[in-house]
């Protein structure tokens, strides 16, 4: 029992300090736990703080991006336009020619620039009558409607300053009635002012109601008005001298057209002269040959005797006719050559041979004033294509007259040598040589120089005309070329055969 | 066993001679006479039923399907105020089309009707629907549910809805040479061809996460018990008062709100296109009572390489294959946040697939696509700012029965 006692004794101090033990652990474990709570709590409030901070801080980054987000845009839309207007004025300084420059401003364009709609108005200097060089988004129905009313009342005058009107904000009196007249939601409109004068306006657009337009539009849109006045006034200026270009290129050929006829008339005149020439000359040899005959016939004696005096005089008739022969015959043969009566009869020939003949009949001449002559021409020199007769005239002509100009003991050369498809002959001599003056003038039909030697011997200044016709008659060209006292080159061509 | 595609477009600003120049473009290029089907993308300021007129002059017979936009896209790039028709000629190719009517009223039954039309053909091999609905009336995201009632919750479905130029004031879906508005048109893609599809945004949350305390439908009404447009107040000031405003408010669009989707890399994301006079904020697509959404934000390098992820991802699922044609719904959203480089994203879109396809899409009021993970068993769901990418090729049907 008293176990029993003890043990119930034991079990109660046991459980007792059990219960006590556990109150002290809940007791504690509640401080532990309010604590915890507290520092939860804490962490709590720490941590929501926190995340309204960061909710502030997102609010800052958001408005700064929304910002950002609105001048990106605005930097955009002005990227694109002045893009879009430094493709037009490269446009506009490359063309003097508005209609063109109008051209250039067309849908994309205006697109380019941000809006739907766009429209230029120009009013005439005179008669104050509206045209619409570019109207992007109208139908011509539409385009006489905005026409119609712009020119009511002055409307257009009325315009003096660049404008923006935009549906969305409030209206000041006037552009309602442009936003409706125009058909859009917002606008831009500048006028169009030169140096000297108003000539219009330009105006852009949107239909879309949330599109704005911006004092960026209307800056743009200031240059552009700037850019087209200018390019309309160039225009203008342009076409004021493209007038009076036309108008001298117009004088120009009413006085080249006088000068043609007036060649013309000259040029009859000048056939009627050779006609006549040929004329005269023909008729002339008719007499000569009967004096020359009769001449002949009392030289002969066969009339009678006639005296010694009377024979000498008789043979000066004689002498002077047959000078005068030539001189017709000369006369006769230029006026054929000229007016193409005498055709060349071109055949192949040998420079030689003719020269031959030539230097043949003239080498009594040289001999008798010692001329010491040179003929230089190579063997494979090429053939020509000449006449053969006319050739050796011209031959004669020249070489005659070397030997008349170049004094006793002194030097001829002749020289031929190939040009191209050409043949040049070259007569050199060492006589008197031609003046600066007359050189101009040598090939000249009856022009003698004034010197000695012509003075001395008679010519009627044929010989040289003569060449020059039968050369160009030939298709080819001659020249002279010489200086006083050192002697004279006569150059002539003629084609290959 | 071939698909012949050629692409076609036109700027003309009459409809008529517009439509007929695009189709006789895609005959051309597809080097065909007659095509079996057309789809169309055109700026809403043509006369719509006169564009179509023209379209059928040009290609009798075939069918076809097509919307309204907010701006094209082919193979040249970006566009505006034009159409693009792109026309198909296939032995290998099957299709089928659908049309739904009523959006507004029942955005389901549409969804639902949209589809079984186009089931009813009984296609061998069903490979993708593509839907076309209005981008202005009803609920998007239900008729994506219909649809998928009568085709099978796993079946992918991908498209764009309908814009108007960002006129917002009606859009217009193109069945046969029919026009309609507040509908939505449906082509059902199956035979000896594969397909590749990838989506993508780009955008990221910032800012606390709000729980939709009130709201039904695509209209959130309170976020955190406080009035909805608060969200943008809080964010933006002043600015926020633009949603209120206009229909077309730059915070709204290039800053969306995203829901948190588990599993799925990025947030699924809404964008408010207008606040109510209440200050409730109405979306494109639904944002179920209860889901948490958060402001979002994006720049162009992240937009450009979603869009390379995207196609990267259609690529994947086609393997080596041929690609004949790319198809794009893109978001306005998108267009406006790159600016003057919105031409690059087609530009890394092509070059990413490594493909010289025709490309035909357009700048669209949402979009369609299936989730990855795979939680979501393929299920299809409505997007905003979202690039999807749609390829389609030639399979190879030897490797295919040895498969």
């Amino acid at each position: 029992m008293k176990m029993f006692n003890l043990n119930i004794g034991i079990v109660f101090a046991a459980t007792s300090a059990i219960i006590v033990g556990a109150f002290v652990y809940l007791v504690i474990l509640t401080e532990k736990q309010r604590k915890a709570r507290g520092s939860l709590q804490r962490s709590l409030d720490k941590l929501k703080k926190t995340y309204d901070e960061l909710d502030e801080q997102a609010k800052i980054i958001v408005k700064k991006d929304l910002e950002l987000n609105k001048t990106q845009e605005e930097l955009d839309k002005k990227i694109n336009s002045l893009y879009t207007l430094h493709k037009l004025s490269k446009a506009i300084s490359s063309t003097f020619d508005a209609e063109k420059l109008f051209s250039q401003i067309d849908k994309t364009f205006i697109s380019e620039l941000g809006f739907d709609k766009g429209l230029i108005v120009l009013a005439s200097k005179d008669t104050k009558e509206l045209s619409l060089p570019v109207a992007v988004g109208y139908s011509p129905e539409k385009q006489e409607k905005i026409k119609k009313f712009l020119s009511e009342k002055n409307t257009l005058d009325k315009i003096r300053q660049p404008l923006l009107a935009d549906k969305s904000l409030l209206l000041e009196a006037g552009k309602d009635e442009l936003l409706q007249i125009f058909d859009l939601s917002s606008l831009c409109l500048v006028p169009i002012i030169s140096q000297e004068a108003r000539l219009g306006l330009i105006m852009v657009g949107s239909e879309l109601p949330y599109a704005r337009v911006t004092e960026g539009d209307l800056e743009i849109l200031s240059i552009l008005a700037g850019q087209i006045a200018g390019g309309v006034e160039n225009a203008k200026l342009y076409e004021e001298l493209w007038q009076s270009h036309q108008y001298l290129e117009q004088r120009v050929a009413q006085r080249t057209k006088e000068l043609a006829s007036a060649n013309e008339k000259l040029k009859k005149i000048d056939k009627l002269k050779s006609e006549f020439v040929s004329a005269v000359s023909h008729e002339l040899r008719t007499p000569l040959t009967s004096i020359k005959g009769y001449a002949a016939i009392l030289m002969a004696g066969k009339l009678g005797l006639v005296p010694a005096p009377v024979k000498e005089r008789l043979g000066k008739i004689n002498k002077h006719s047959d000078s005068l022969t030539k001189l017709v015959n000369d006369l006769l043969d230029i006026s054929r050559i000229e007016s193409g009566k005498v055709g060349m009869k071109l055949e192949r020939l040998n420079l030689k041979d003719v020269l031959s003949e030539v230097v043949d009949i003239t080498a009594p001449q040289i001999k008798e004033k010692k001329i010491q002559l040179a003929i230089d021409m190579p063997g494979r020199t090429p053939a020509c294509l000449a006449d053969k007769v006319q050739l050796g005239r011209v031959l004669t002509n020249l070489l005659g007259n070397a030997i008349k100009f170049t004094p006793e003991k002194g030097k001829i050369s002749i020289k031929a040598r190939d040009v191209k498809d050409l043949l040049q002959i070259d007569v050199r001599d060492s006589g008197i040589g031609i003046g600066e003056e007359d050189l101009a003038k040598i090939f000249d039909e009856f022009y003698r120089e004034d010197n000695a030697i012509n003075q001395k011997i008679k010519g009627a200044g044929l010989g040289l005309s003569l060449v020059k016709r039968i050369v160009e008659a030939h298709k080819g060209k001659i020249w002279v070329s010489s200086k006083r006292g050192c002697g004279a080159t006569f150059c002539f061509t003629l084609p290959k055969a | 066993m071939s698909i012949r595609v050629g692409l076609g477009t036109s700027e003309s600003p009459d409809a008529f001679l517009a439509g007929r120049q695009a189709a006789r473009g895609a005959c051309q290029k597809a080097k065909e006479d007659f095509l079996d089907l057309l789809i169309v993308f055109a700026s809403a300021k043509f006369e719509q039923q006169d564009l179509l007129r023209g379209i059928k002059s040009i290609c009798q017979g075939a069918t076809i399907v097509g919307c309204s936009t907010a701006g094209e896209i082919t193979t040249a790039g970006p566009a505006k105020a034009s159409v693009a028709v792109m026309g198909f000629k296939s032995d290998a190719l099957r299709f089928s089309a659908g049309l739904g009517c009523g959006l507004s009223q029942d955005a389901r039954g549409a969804g639902q009707k949209c589809a079984q039309e186009a089931i009813r053909a009984k296609l061998y091999k069903r490979h993708i629907f593509i839907m076309l609905p209005d981008g202005l009336s009803g609920n998007g995201a239900d008729a994506i549910r219909g649809a998928q009632e009568v085709l099978g919750t796993s079946f992918p479905i991908v498209g764009g809805s309908a814009g108007d130029d960002y006129l917002f004031q009606k859009t217009y879906q193109y069945y046969q040479d029919r026009v309609f508005s507040d509908a939505v048109v449906g082509i059902l893609f199956g035979g000896e061809v594969s397909v590749g599809i990838g989506s993508r945004h780009g955008w990221h949350a910032i800012g606390k996460g709000r729980e939709v305390t009130k709201g039904r439908g695509n209209i959130i009404e309170s976020l955190d018990g406080r009035e909805a447009l608060r969200i943008y107040q809080d964010y933006f000031g002043e600015e926020a008062q633009k949603l209120k405003e206009s229909s077309w408010a730059k915070i709204g669009t290039i800053y969306p709100l995203g829901m948190s989707i588990p599993d799925e890399e990025e947030y699924l994301i809404r964008y408010a296109f207008k606040a109510t006079p209440e200050g409730s904020l109405v979306c494109a697509a639904e944002v179920p009572q209860g889901s948490q959404v958060r402001l979002m934000i994006a720049d162009k390098e992240g937009v450009l390489n979603a869009a390379r992820e995207a196609a990267a991802r259609a690529r994947e699922d086609l393997k080596d294959a041929k690609i004949s044609a790319i198809i794009i719904f893109d978001s306005i959203a998108r267009k406006r946040i790159l600016g003057r480089r919105t031409k690059e994203e087609i530009e890394v879109i092509k070059k990413t697939l490594g493909a010289d396809a025709p490309v035909i899409g357009f700048y669209s009021y949402g979009q369609q696509a299936p989730l990855r993970a795979e939680r979501y068993i393929g299920k299809s769901y409505f997007h905003n700012e979202t690039v999807v990418v749609l390829c389609l090729a030639e399979s190879d049907s030897e490797k295919n029965e040895n498969v």
